[in-house]
Order: structure tokens, then sequence, then C-alpha cells
């Protein structure tokens, strides 16, 4: 055997074993088995309640339409509390529905305010632009804070402790999150629904990767999706643990969400204590199952409700507000999706 | 705005910056724990100050981790972007505080820099390099790429700025292998401009989509090729700064955007007054000191003397009492 020949040999028993090696990671990378009981044991029991509230215009008195399904969702009694809202402030682009509209903090406001909360905060920690005092002002968000008296932190540049990840999916065995939000006696998730074009739908859970704080982890949250989104999307929904979701299905986003996509006027607000039925509902009105998305089913193993014969709609019935949105091209094309790890949110 | 004006403003800054001083550290907001980032930022603007820089120093050298790096803060998870910043930090102190510092300040500075040479993106994985190294050879592993906000992950443009300037403005001649990587970074930066110029958080183009600039992240990556005045998407991108940053008046993108022209020898004298009016009472620019610090750099830059400008001569270290 000449040299070359031992050369060739060996570069393709290499490649032999490399391809086994990737084939096997491959398969170990199944999201949807091996959930532990320690991991199962979190999940929510029994049937969800889910409100879909029709509201055609920002311009309505939002909360005078959800105030009336207040008492059959089973919301917590906020007396005395400190309250942190959290929108969906992750970037901004002149006429497209990015953000959770300030007319939903508003609205959020009164709701938890009508629920007893003793002090209340919004915040949010965006996740490409560092630049908060501009998105801030070109959201509208800081003027709503302004008129309403409520205090903005910018999750990003809030203090930070290392909170514990015991049972979770990601290899993270602890996260640094904002003391803001560990501090908080109740977070309540306030998204903007739109289409995403890594993992389908973005709505309550999802918006939690704004809790992360950019002063570790950057400008995009970009460990989030090397640890892989869907198990992050998990672990952040047991860490931050909200206890209500309120969404912004007035405007929503569809095509390529959730920055780049377009307008959809939905005309509906989305409001419930289990976030996995929020957004399964949420994924249904835009015309999806939401077995299809691969973190709502983990959701449905590990977080609460996506079958609809668990989730009790409220409300305006689905089938009067159910669109069809379009998806992003990596629905269609699976292989456009392959990099996220290479791409912000 | 008049110089002595000026030179009045920067000086409030300066003042504001040092009250809130806590023993060479800075945190984001006052009353809390120290900041990486809010630290070399108000140590920056604050550079020409012995007594202080001394302070930083000692205090860098003290929370830098077993690796080599730094966390946001003390304590705070592994080693993470803010290693840059400190990095930048120390070596502007040790241009500016020439003489003054020991052989420890030195190997602090080398035990940095070995880890970021270390964190470079990887882009492919380690079965992917060995397969592309047999397959064509070691120079295909020579490719531009940057660094990562944490350890492992992809490269954006703004650590990787920020690394180009920690490296570029640490005093003493660089080894081959940081030059290279210096080399590879700013391609990588050069790569990913934007449509028509400018700069955003890296993805230039996502599933087909020409995706904006952004002017922060734009006036960062001019900072960070200052070197490369004459290359087209510096060009382009100081054209991009100049249309947007008007619309995006803010605190951040202003200082940004003054300490970038300034440092391609633009004139800046809009953007420094928009900042100046920006500014409280007190010197500060708010109770963010990372803003503060930031700002109170950008106002040296308008009065010529630019902390990031490359080439900048050391000038005379003075003392102010705190």
């Amino acid at each position: 055997m000449t040299i070359s020949d031992t050369t060739k040999h060996s570069r393709r028993a290499f490649l032999g074993a490399a391809a086994a090696s990737l084939t096997l990671a491959a398969c170990t990378r199944n999201d949807e088995e091996h959930f532990s009981e320690a991991q199962r044991s979190r999940r929510r029991q029994g049937e969800s309640t889910v409100a879909v509230v029709r509201c055609q215009s920002y311009d309505r008195d939002i909360w005078s339409l959800i105030k009336p399904h207040v008492l059959e969702l089973g919301l917590p009694d906020l007396t005395g509390k400190h309250v942190v809202l959290k929108p969906n402030m992750v970037e901004y682009r002149k006429d497209k529905p990015v953000h959770t509209n300030p007319a939903m903090i508003e609205a959020a406001a009164q709701l938890v305010d009508h629920l007893g909360a003793g002090q209340i905060t919004v915040a949010e920690g965006p996740g490409h632009f560092r630049d908060t005092e501009f998105l801030l002002s070109a959201t509208g968000i800081g003027k709503i804070c302004s008129q309403l008296g409520l205090p903005f932190v910018d999750l990003n540049l809030d203090e930070v402790d290392l909170l514990p990840n015991p049972a979770g999916l990601t290899e993270l065995k602890h996260f640094v999150l904002p003391k803001t939000i560990l501090t908080a006696d109740a977070v309540v998730s306030l998204p903007k629904m739109k289409t995403h074009h890594w993992v389908g739908v973005t709505a309550s859970m999802k918006n939690l990767f704004g809790t992360v704080p950019g002063r570790k982890y950057g400008w995009p949250k970009n460990l989030l999706h090397f640890q892989g989104i869907e198990r992050s999307i998990i672990d952040l929904v047991h860490l931050v643990s909200p206890v209500f979701a309120l969404v912004d299905g007035i405007v929503a986003m569809e095509g390529d969400g959730p920055i780049n996509g377009v307008a959809k006027e939905s005309g509906i607000v989305v409001l419930g204590n289990d976030l996995a039925a929020v957004d399964a509902t949420c994924a249904r009105a835009m015309g999806l199952d939401p077995k299809n998305l691969t973190y709502m089913r983990m959701a449905g193993e590990l977080v609460g409700n996506i079958d609809s014969q668990k989730i009790k709609v409220i409300g305006t019935p689905l089938d009067e507000v159910r669109q069809s949105f379009v998806m992003p091209v990596t629905f269609s094309d699976p292989k456009l999706a392959g990099s996220p790890g290479q791409q912000g949110s | 705005m008049h110089a002595t004006s000026l030179q009045d403003r920067h000086q409030k800054a300066l003042e504001y910056i040092i009250k809130q001083d806590q023993g060479g550290w800075w945190p984001y907001h006052p009353g809390q724990r120290p900041s990486v980032e809010a630290t070399a930022w108000c140590t920056i603007a604050l550079c020409k100050q012995v007594k202080i820089g001394k302070s930083v120093g000692s205090y860098l050298l003290a929370t830098q981790n077993a690796d080599g790096g730094w966390s946001t803060a003390p304590g705070i998870g592994q080693s993470d972007w803010g290693t840059s910043l400190a990095l930048l930090t120390l070596g502007i102190l040790s241009r500016e505080l020439a003489g003054g510092q020991d052989s420890d300040f030195r190997k602090s500075c080398q035990r940095g820099i070995s880890l970021l040479m270390a964190r470079r993106a990887q882009l492919y994985t380690a079965i992917g390099s060995v397969i592309l190294f047999l397959l064509q050879g070691p120079d295909v592993l020579d490719y531009p790429r940057g660094w990562p906000w944490t350890a492992g992950c992809f490269h954006w443009v703004e650590p990787t700025s920020y690394t180009l300037l920690a490296l570029k403005l640490m005093p003493g001649d660089q080894d081959p292998e940081v030059r290279d990587a210096v080399k590879q970074a700013s391609t990588y930066l050069l790569s990913v401009a934007c449509t028509g110029g400018g700069w955003n958080y890296g993805n230039n183009i996502t599933l087909g989509a020409h995706l904006p600039p952004y002017p922060v992240t734009t006036a960062e990556v001019i900072t960070a090729l200052q070197d490369w005045p004459d290359h087209k998407a510096v060009k382009e991108a100081l054209t991009f700064l100049n249309s947007a940053a008007p619309a995006q008046a803010t605190i951040m993108s202003l200082s940004w955007a003054i300490l970038a022209k300034n440092a391609l020898g633009e004139d800046v004298s809009g953007e420094i007054s928009s900042l100046v009016d920006q500014q409280h009472p007190d010197g500060s620019f708010g109770d963010n000191l990372l803003l503060s610090g930031l700002a109170t750099c950008a106002l040296a830059a308008g009065d010529n003397r630019n902390p990031l400008k490359f080439g900048a001569p050391a000038s005379p270290a003075t003392e102010v009492n705190k």
C-alpha cells in the first residue's frame, strides 16, 4: 500500500465515521423524546380557558372589551403585588407591526390594576437594537409609559443574577436573568402575534426571549439559538413563569416574521393564564395546527394544554376569527430553516 | 458650538462620572452592582485621570476570571463579550498612563488576548473542520470570522467591533496570530455590510431579504475600521450614517456617530450640538452610566481628543480630585 493509498483509505474511513456520528447526533436531537418526570411534573394540570376577543382597532377601549371575560378566565389575585408587563419590542421597522402596540400596554395596565396590582413596571430587553432609547421613542411604548406613569426597565442593562435551571431542556445549568424579573411578584407576557421563520409562530412563550439580558448574552441573544430555540422557550417559560398572557393580535404579522413580515389585520386579542393554551389558540386563529409546530408540541407535554379538547375558548368563537396566515418560506422549503444559530430573531 | 463651551460641558460630564466612581468600577445605574461595560466607558472617558486609572486597573485585574476573560459583572457566569471592553480599557489606560503599569498589568492583557484568540467564532464544527482540512488543506480554515457575544456561538458585528478596537488600540507590537485574526475579522465585517451601506447586528441578508442597517452598529464598525477609510463599504457606511443619524438623535446613536466620524476626520459639530442639548444640569446624560461614559468620550472627540482614534498620541495625564 502506498502512502497515497493509506491516505485515501484513512480519509474514506474517517468520512464514514464522521457521517455515522452526524447521523447519531441527529437522532439524539429528537426534541420529542426522553422528557424526564421532573420535566413533566411542572406541566399545568386540568383544562384551560382562553378568551378570544374581537377588536378591530387600537383606537377601541381594549380594556372594556376584555373586562367581561376576566372572571371566567380565573386570572390571579394581584392585590398589592409588583407586576411586570413584558411587551415585545425586539426591533423597530417603520410600517411593520414588529412590536406590541402601546394600546395593549395601556389595556394590560388597566387589567392588572383591576386585579389589585400594587406596583406596575413595564420591562423589555430588546433583542436586536442596543439603542433602547430610540426603540421607546419610535414604538410609542416610551410615550404610553410616561402617560400612564409606569416606569420602564431595560432588561438588557438591569442588574442580574444566576438562576439555576434544574430539569431544563437546554444544556444551560443556569440562566442569567434580570433582577426585575426575578424579584417581580408576577410577570405578564404581552406579545405581538406573528409568524416566525424558525419556529412557526411567536406569541406569549417566545416573547420571553426578551427577558434574557443583552449585557450577558448580547444582541441578538444568540446562545438561545445555539441551545435550541424550542428548548430555550420551554426553559424560559418555566423559569420566568408568567401568570398570564395578553396577546396583541389586532394587527398581527404574516410571512417572513418576526421582523420582516407584513401586517395582517386579524382583529383579535387573546388572553389566558395557560401560556401553552394561549399560544395554541393563537396558532389556530392563524390557520395553523399547533401540533405541527415543534415547540408547541413540547409545550403540550411540559407546559399546558394545546389540545383543543382541553381548551375552552370564550368570547368570540375561533371559527369566526380564524384566518389563513402566509407562512415564512422556511416552512415551504425546510432546507432554508437549517441555520437559525447564524441568524437573529 | 464654541470650543470653550464644549470644554465646559466636557468638564461637567467628567465631574459627574468621577462622582459616580465606586472605587474603580461603575454600575449601569447608580446604586447597582458593577458592570464591566459601564466601567469601560466611564474609564475611557476618564482615561487621563491617573489615580482613577490605576484604581480601575487594579479592579479589572482583581476581577479577571481564571480563563483570562471578564464577565458582565463579577461572578455572573462565564467570561463573555465584556472581555473585549475590559481589554479595550486596559489598552487605553496603558497608552495614557505610560510607564505606570507593571508586569501584572501586561500579563493580564496577554491572558485576555489569548482568550479572545481562542474564542474566535468557529463556523465549522470540529468534525467539519477536520473534513475540510483533509479535503482542501489548511488554508481553507483561514477564513474571515469575528467574535461571538458568548463562547461557542456565531460571530456578530458588535462584539467583533469591540474586539477589533481592543486589539488595535493595545500598545505594543501584535503577534502575527493576532494580526491575522484582526485582518480576518475586518474582512468579515466588510463582507456583511448592508446593501447600500452601513451595518446592522450582523445579518445583511436573511432568507433572501436585504436587511437594513442601524446607525449605532454602523458607527461602531466604522470606528473599528477607521484604518480602512478608503474602502467602499466604509465610505458607503459614512454616507448612511450622515443620512440616518439625524433621525435617530439619541445619546447612544449620537455618541457613536461622533466617535466614528471624528475617527475619519469628519466634521461632528452638528452631532455635538445635538448631544449637549441632552446633557443634564448635573453633567450626566441621564441615569444610565454607560450612556454618560460614552457621551463623555464623544465630547472629548468633539474637542479632537477622541480616545478611540488610532494613533492618537498620549497626552499628559492629569489628576482631578474626587
